[in-house]
């Protein structure tokens, strides 16, 4: 079974690294990007990701505009950001985003929202892995 | 007419004429000192009003810098409120992470702890048979 291809895109390095690194954990294909304009070129790879993660805040292209450059084949989106919105706030979004995770945010809530936003899809893998990624003996 | 009535009426006039002028002297001086004074008056108003014209100017310059450092001050608040829970989820995400670290070793734990109680159960079995026979 092949993994469930997630783009996370957040300026904050340790946002990519901790969250990047725990969605692996959960048996995801996790690609990071610090910025807008890479998520979109990311975006327009074939195969392109089943969901993608977006921070607002970003130098340069941010996510307000990556959500109005999406385009009709472009994945489910869910938004994390430290402004205090609603996913009302993102009716111009044509739907595209599915989730609102507003920071500080831990897994579980991150988790959640990506398993309710690709309909409770377990990734590949199971949960009977070392947590941190190791091997067991 | 005789020459004293000629006499009467031109002393008369002159002395009416003499009079008026000397009210004309003393209202024109006086007129003349209002005016100044009031002259003087706006004189000193004009100049309060500069001032607080200049005033006004200084404040409304202190105003518009008050004004952009305060928007650049906030602005540099915000980022660090935003900045902050970027780190703040960051430690939630791998603090979970550990936490599932140590319940997944506690687990293995416990495991290893019943499988040497299960084998020492089972050599204590095998001894006490040995024993018997």
């Amino acid at each position: 079974m092949k993994a469930t291809k997630i783009l996370l895109a957040d300026d904050n390095i340790s946002i990519l690294a901790k969250v990047g690194e725990a969605l692996r954990r959960e048996g995801y294909a996790v690609t990071s990007t610090n910025s807008g304009a890479d998520a979109m070129c990311l975006m327009s790879a074939i195969p392109g990701p089943d969901l993608l993660i977006l921070d607002l805040l970003m130098p340069g292209m941010n996510g307000h505009e990556v959500l109005k450059s999406l385009g009709p084949s472009a994945p489910p989106v869910i938004v994390i950001t430290g402004d205090d919105v609603t996913l009302e706030d993102f009716v111009h979004a044509k739907g595209k985003v599915r989730r609102v995770v507003v920071k500080p945010f831990d897994f579980t809530d991150i988790l959640t929202a990506v398993r309710d936003t690709l309909g409770v899809r377990l990734p590949a893998g199971g949960d009977d892995r070392l947590p941190d990624g190791g091997t067991t003996s | 007419m005789d020459w004293n009535s000629v006499a009467a009426s031109v002393l008369s006039a002159s002395f009416v004429a003499a009079l008026s002028y000397a009210y004309i002297r003393i209202h024109n001086a006086r007129f003349g000192s209002q005016r100044q004074t009031r002259l003087d008056e706006i004189g000193v108003l004009q100049d309060t009003l500069n001032k607080a014209r200049s005033d006004i100017d200084t404040l409304r310059k202190e105003l518009i810098e008050a004004r952009a450092q305060y928007a650049g001050e906030a602005k540099a608040k915000d980022k660090e409120l935003l900045d902050l829970k970027d780190e703040h989820t960051a430690v939630l995400v791998e603090a979970e992470g550990f936490r599932k670290t140590v319940d997944y070793l506690t687990n293995r734990v416990a495991d290893k702890d019943a499988e040497i109680a299960a084998l020492r159960h089972e050599l204590q079995a095998l001894h006490a048979g040995g024993t018997a026979t």
